[in-house]
């Protein structure tokens, strides 16, 4: 067993290294498996520990578009050659004037040192150093238009606006700082005016605009604009700036001075400064900027989602990046409720817990779907601490996702360890850099990306892979695949041992348990090595259950199967072995009678009667192998037809063996006599037939997975009661759902109605009622007023067939089917809803 | 047999449109991609049930004849078993030669006697063949000891048994039956060898007219022929009965016989290449056995004719032969030859329930296949294969 064991790990470790889905071409890596022992963990995950930067996102800030003056641009929009903003600045008023600031602002309001490329180099762009790169995106964006940011000395800033060199003289820097989330400078442009420049987070923004009417409007478009970049996964700053006279300057500095010379709180004094001279602020606008995440990172949390894997991104950055990146990667979504852990001691981290804990348990049933927790790392060490961890851990199980930022290497590796060791699931860890080393280390699976830079993370993974996306394939194809085949090889390498060894125990009886083998000493020990050695190999390495393509389309597959290896399928397979056995020796035994099993009339001996059983086992044994075999390859049929032929050859060869050398005096001529005898061949027949007949009925009764799935989900409609309706008036629709799986129907559906939408839409939007439009679009969209309606229709549909016009009937149809094709996206939904909370049950 | 219609065909053709120099087809790119091409078995009812009707019907048609080839039918009968273990002593009737036997004195009497019984027996019908098989069968008999099994030496039986003045020592299997009290090596040692079946039995055929008629009994052909070439030999010395190495060795202790008395009417028959003598040393597998004794050749005798006609016959035994104390039971088992060997009605009737089972369940699986599934509204006639 343990050799098969290793030989199928090893071969499985290969597949993965050679799989060309986990290729990356730019960086022209496969992926590796550093080790084989692992290959089936991966098809039981739970958790995934994921570091964000360089794992989930590329660490590459884009500059990607903002909002000025209440209008979006976007750099790369062009018209006529030129950015739609620069002819707006072109124009002139006051959207010109307020786009000058904004990009005046975006040069001058961060704190980039500039390198400048030598001569040598052939001069080129001068290269921005920064401590965090969105700084960088939004002064690189800046110079893409234009604005560009080039010298800086501690007083003064030089910008090339234009093509003008202007030089700002900066008076003061307001840093950023969690707390504030706001930098600003004071500057003195050009022409002498004092300006206030500031950029931060849109919550402290907006609290410090002027109250006036025109502001206020600026307000709402900016923050529609806000909305329509977060959701779509960009990171978003305001912008805003004031001019100040120079005696309020004076007045100020003088404060802000004194404030930065403090000896004690100087912090806080220093932003109560601050706050004085940062109000009344003019709204310029917000940027986007893009921390580019990987390629189909999002697609890839989604799907991992589905699969039912908890996915913790622990990471260094600040938690509204954190928060941020978890939305464009669809790790987090709108309607998912937060639940920030920002606390100062353990007791108000432990209080904070159990209050969300109890407000969780309040909502019950859907909350896995729709909580999130965020800690930080500061409240993350009282939360680690032994009395708070357990409350903790059992939170955050509750939550489909949770985000850890400003975690230290450390306190990455005790959270994994943590869960690894409390909930006993297995977890694991994927990251680049050096500090995901520890993290990788603890966690069960530990998974490193490789193809960059840092090669620590790889070189202490267990598996080190090039992109995030390629998760996908390894856990649900790679992962699934071989968990399910070693669980099938390791319950089959106990099941054919059982199943031969047992029936020398079975002959014990009459033996009087003397020891006595009915079967040669050799045969015994050749058994494993030869005459099952390939069957188990066959299925370890040869069995797909599902294809790779099904697998990755539909996720939850991978949780579906994920408890195969249980206790209760062990002793299925124990039993069935039993039976096995003992249906091969009692029935051979019967036929053997009293050892007169040829027509000339001699009797055989107990070797005879040995090596029938034995042949009857091998034969067993591999057809046995067939039936649990899903997908029959040609390694499938070497195997078993292989086996059982190697057996025969090996029995004749063995017989003949002690003519030549001094072995096997016993079996000398046993395969002329077991070949001879009519009765084996009879038995050969009825003995291994009469034994896999139950499991093949089983087989044959056995359910399909999928009609498995089909089930739950009728059993699940059912409790709604409302897809029969659709069925009703929907028969080609339902033929569908029954005849190509469950999964693939809702996918016809969905494109079917997708289509047809369309299509109505187009036709009719006009033959809709308001009813119509008030529920089938909008944010107070009610699914059950929708069924109703649906009934009322379905009713209609029937009522009025004859006495409405035939136009005016068609209307109605089509405006059917539009709400019903919504209804069917709902009710997927609540399906897969559904699904997923009768597994969790 | 459980492959032919449950085939699907999967065919794990993908795109290959992301081009990558790298990614070809073909046998073994396709291994290595694990998409080799492979065949998904569906265990449907309505896909199952015509394997097990027909397989059903073929173990009914195969059971049907394995009955006919081998169960008495009402002209002949295949199989007679007669128990002779308590048969009277002929000498003294009022003694069973069991009891004769087992009381100690016997063996010291000095006019020993063997103690003699004849059995007689009625064959209603006549036993047909060419050939008539004698078996004796024991009972209670454990020859699958494993102890007992490895009690033989396999040197001795291939005549290597060194010469006189160093014959080759016993292996250690043979205690304690490697040498006997006055530590003379026996040769054959070992439990196996001691243990041999010593009966001698005549069988007689009370004919009409000419009385009892002693049937010939062939010793020759009972053993099997790889031992006859193989595994036993005598030794060169065997044929020299007064060659000194003999004054090294004994017969085994229960033997009433001497290796050179095996068969008075053949010396090339006996020692080690004694037929009777390789039938015993191939243990049986149960307690329960029995082991070829002679042959009879129908044909060559007048009386015989066919076979064993009907009428009494009787036999004659030396009773020598020793079961009782361990509750055993002999007897003589006649058989006439069938494809199948011995008389087994199990095989038959195994083989026709089986098929009948099978014929249900495929008749079950073929009415399910078109009710139940369909009353569920359900998939199987889909030949989407959805993996």
């Amino acid at each position: 067993l343990t050799v098969t064991l290793e030989v199928v790990r090893f071969i499985q470790a290969l597949f993965i290294n050679w799989d060309l889905d986990m290729y990356h071409p730019e960086t022209d890596t496969f992926a590796t498996a550093r080790t084989s022992n692992l290959n089936e963990e991966l098809g039981q995950v739970r958790y995934i520990f994921s570091d964000k930067t360089g794992t989930l996102t590329r660490n590459i800030m884009e500059f990607r578009g903002c909002s000025v003056s209440g209008a979006i641009y976007h750099p790369d929009d062009l018209i006529y050659g030129q950015n739609e903003l620069l002819i707006n600045l072109e124009k002139g008023g006051d959207s010109a004037r307020d786009i000058r600031h904004f990009l005046i602002l975006l040069s001058v309001c961060h704190t980039i040192i500039p390198e400048y490329p030598s001569e040598d180099d052939g001069g080129g762009e001068t290269i921005y150093h920064a401590s965090s790169p969105d700084e960088i995106a939004l002064v690189s964006g800046a110079r893409s238009l234009g604005y560009a940011f080039e010298k800086r000395t501690p007083t003064w800033v030089e910008i090339k606006a234009l093509g003008r060199t202007d030089r700002y003289e900066l008076l003061n820097t307001l840093e950023f700082t969690s707390t504030r989330k706001r930098m600003s400078v004071v500057v003195r442009s050009p022409n002498g005016n004092i300006k206030v420049y500031c950029k931060g987070a849109d919550s402290v923004i907006f609290e410090r605009l002027k109250r006036d009417r025109a502001t206020e409007v600026m307000r709402r478009r900016t923050d529609t604009h806000l909305h329509q970049f977060s959701t779509s996964g960009l990171r978003t700053l305001c912008c805003a700036m004031r001019e100040i006279s120079e005696e309020e300057y004076n007045e100020w500095q003088v404060i802000y001075k004194k404030a930065s010379t403090e000896l004690h709180e100087r912090e806080k004094r220093v932003e109560e400064a601050a706050e004085l001279i940062e109000k009344d602020l003019h709204l310029l606008g917000a940027t986007a900027i893009e921390d580019k995440l990987q390629e189909k990172v999002p697609e890839t949390i989604d799907a991992l989602l589905k699969a039912g894997i908890s996915i913790w991104v622990l990471t260094g950055d600040k938690q509204e990046t954190a928060i941020n990146i978890g939305y464009s990667c669809r790790l987090l979504n709108p309607t998912m409720e937060l639940l920030t852990i920002n606390k100062d001691s353990k007791d108000e981290t432990w209080d904070c817990i159990v209050e969300y804990i109890s407000k969780s348990d309040a909502t019950a049933t859907r909350s896995k779907q729709h909580m999130a927790v965020v800690i930080d790392g500061a409240t993350l060490k009282y939360a680690l601490h032994p009395d708070v961890s357990e409350d903790f851990l059992a939170l955050c199980c509750r939550c489909k996702a949770v985000i850890v930022c400003r975690a230290s290497p450390m306190q990455k590796a005790e959270i994994v360890e943590l869960v690894t060791e409390q909930t006993g699931d297995i977890t694991l860890a994927i990251g680049d850099g050096a500090n995901d080393v520890a993290m990788i280390q603890k966690a069960h699976v530990g998974i490193g990306i490789s193809g960059q830079e840092g090669l620590q993370a790889a070189l202490a993974s267990d598996y080190a892979i090039a992109q995030f996306r390629f998760l996908t394939k390894l856990l649900f194809v790679h992962g699934a695949w071989n968990y399910d085949r070693m669980t099938k090889l390791i319950f089959y390498s106990f099941y054919k041992n059982i199943c031969l060894y047992i029936i020398e125990l079975w002959f014990a009886i009459y033996s009087g348990w003397s020891g006595q083998i009915i079967f040669e000493r050799w045969t015994i020990g050749f058994y494993n090595m030869f005459f099952t050695c390939a069957q188990p190999i066959a299925i370890g390495v040869c069995e797909r259950h599902y294809s790779a393509e099904t697998r990755l389309k539909y996720p939850i597959l991978y949780k579906l199967n994920q408890d195969s290896f249980n206790l209760k399928s062990f002793f299925l397979w124990i039993a069935n072995s039993l039976m096995h056995s003992i249906c091969l020796f009692w029935l051979s035994f019967f036929l053997y009678g009293s050892g007169v099993v040829w027509s000339h009339g001699k009797e055989g001996g107990y070797l005879v009667l040995g090596n029938f059983i034995y042949t009857y086992v091998v034969v067993v044994v591999s057809l046995k192998s067939g039936l649990e075999t899903r997908t029959w390859t040609f390694f499938s049929h070497v195997s078993i037809w292989g086996s059982i032929l190697l057996w025969f050859v090996f029995l004749i060869l063995y017989s003949y063996a002690y003519v030549y050398f001094p072995v096997g005096q016993e079996m000398l001529g046993i395969a002329g006599l077991v070949f001879s005898s009519p009765v084996f061949w009879v038995g050969l027949v009825v003995v291994p037939t009469a034994t896999l007949l139950p499991d093949f009925v089983w087989k044959a009764m056995e359910v399909p997975e999928f009609e498995t799935l089909n089930v739950k989900m009728r059993s699940f409609d059912e409790e709604k009661g409302k897809l029969r309706k659709q069925r009703r008036s929907h028969k080609k629709g339902s033929e569908d759902l029954h005849n190509l799986g469950v999964l693939q129907a809702i996918d016809r559906v969905r494109n079917f109605f997708a289509a047809k939408e369309i299509g109505n839409n187009k036709q009719q939007a006009g033959a809709m009622t308001e009813a119509d439009m008030r529920n089938s679009s909008g944010d107070t969209f009610n699914p059950e007023d929708l069924l109703n309606l649906q009934v009322n229709e379905d009713q209609d549909e029937q009522d009025d067939e004859s006495s409405l016009g035939r136009e005016e009937n068609l209307n109605q149809m089509g405006t059917a089917l539009v709400v019903r094709s919504i209804h069917v996206r709902k009710e997927e939904v609540l399906y897969l809803d559904g699904l997923d909370e009768i597994e969790i049950g | 047999e459980n492959t032919a219609n449950i085939l699907t065909m999967e065919n794990d053709q993908t795109d290959y449109s992301r081009s990558s120099p790298k990614k070809k087809s073909g046998f073994f790119n396709d291994l290595k991609q694990q998409r080799i091409t492979a065949w998904k078995l569906r265990y449907t009812e309505s896909s199952v049930s015509p394997v097990f009707i027909g397989y059903g019907a073929f173990l009914v048609a195969l059971g049907i004849a394995v009955l006919l080839v081998s169960s008495n039918n009402s002209s002949d009968i295949k199989e007679f078993k007669i128990d002779y273990t308590f048969c009277a002593n002929v000498a003294n009737v009022s003694v069973t030669c069991a009891e004769y036997i087992q009381n100690p004195q016997i063996w010291s009497m000095e006019n020993f006697q063997i103690c003699q019984c004849k059995v007689q027996f009625e064959l209603t019908k006549p036993m047909k063949g060419d050939k008539i098989y004698i078996y004796y069968a024991l009972e209670n008999f454990h020859q699958n000891l494993r102890k007992y099994v490895k009690s033989k030496d396999d040197d001795q039986l291939l005549g290597l048994i060194g010469s006189s003045e160093q014959p080759a020592e016993p292996v250690k299997d043979c205690q304690p039956f490697d040498r006997d009290d006055n530590g003379t090596i026996i040769f054959p040692c070992g439990a196996v060898a001691n243990s041999m079946f010593n009966d001698s039995i005549q069988l007689y055929y009370e004919h009409d007219l000419q009385g009892d008629v002693p049937i010939v009994q062939r010793r020759r052909g009972i053993a099997w022929s790889t031992d006859v070439g193989y595994k036993f030999k005598n030794p060169p010395e065997f044929y020299n009965k007064s060659h000194p190495i003999w004054g090294r060795f004994t017969k085994p202790k229960d033997w009433n016989r001497t290796i050179w008395d095996l068969d008075d009417s053949d010396p090339e028959n006996n020692g080690m290449e004694n037929e009777d003598f390789m039938v015993w040393m191939r243990t049986a597998a149960f307690s329960k056995f029995r082991k070829m004794y002679r042959i009879i050749d129908t044909a060559s005798q007048d009386i015989l004719e066919t076979g064993l006609p009907a009428g009494t016959y009787h036999l004659k035994i030396n009773y020598t032969y020793e079961v009782t104390s361990f509750q055993g039971t002999k007897g003589i088992v006649l058989t006439a030859p069938t494809i199948f060997g011995q008389q087994n009605m199990f095989q038959g009737i195994f083989s026709i329930s089986l098929g009948g089972i099978s014929l249900v369940l495929g008749l079950l699986f073929l009415l399910c296949g078109y009710t139940c599934r369909h009353g569920k509204g359900s998939f199987t006639k889909s030949n989407v294969v959805m993996d």
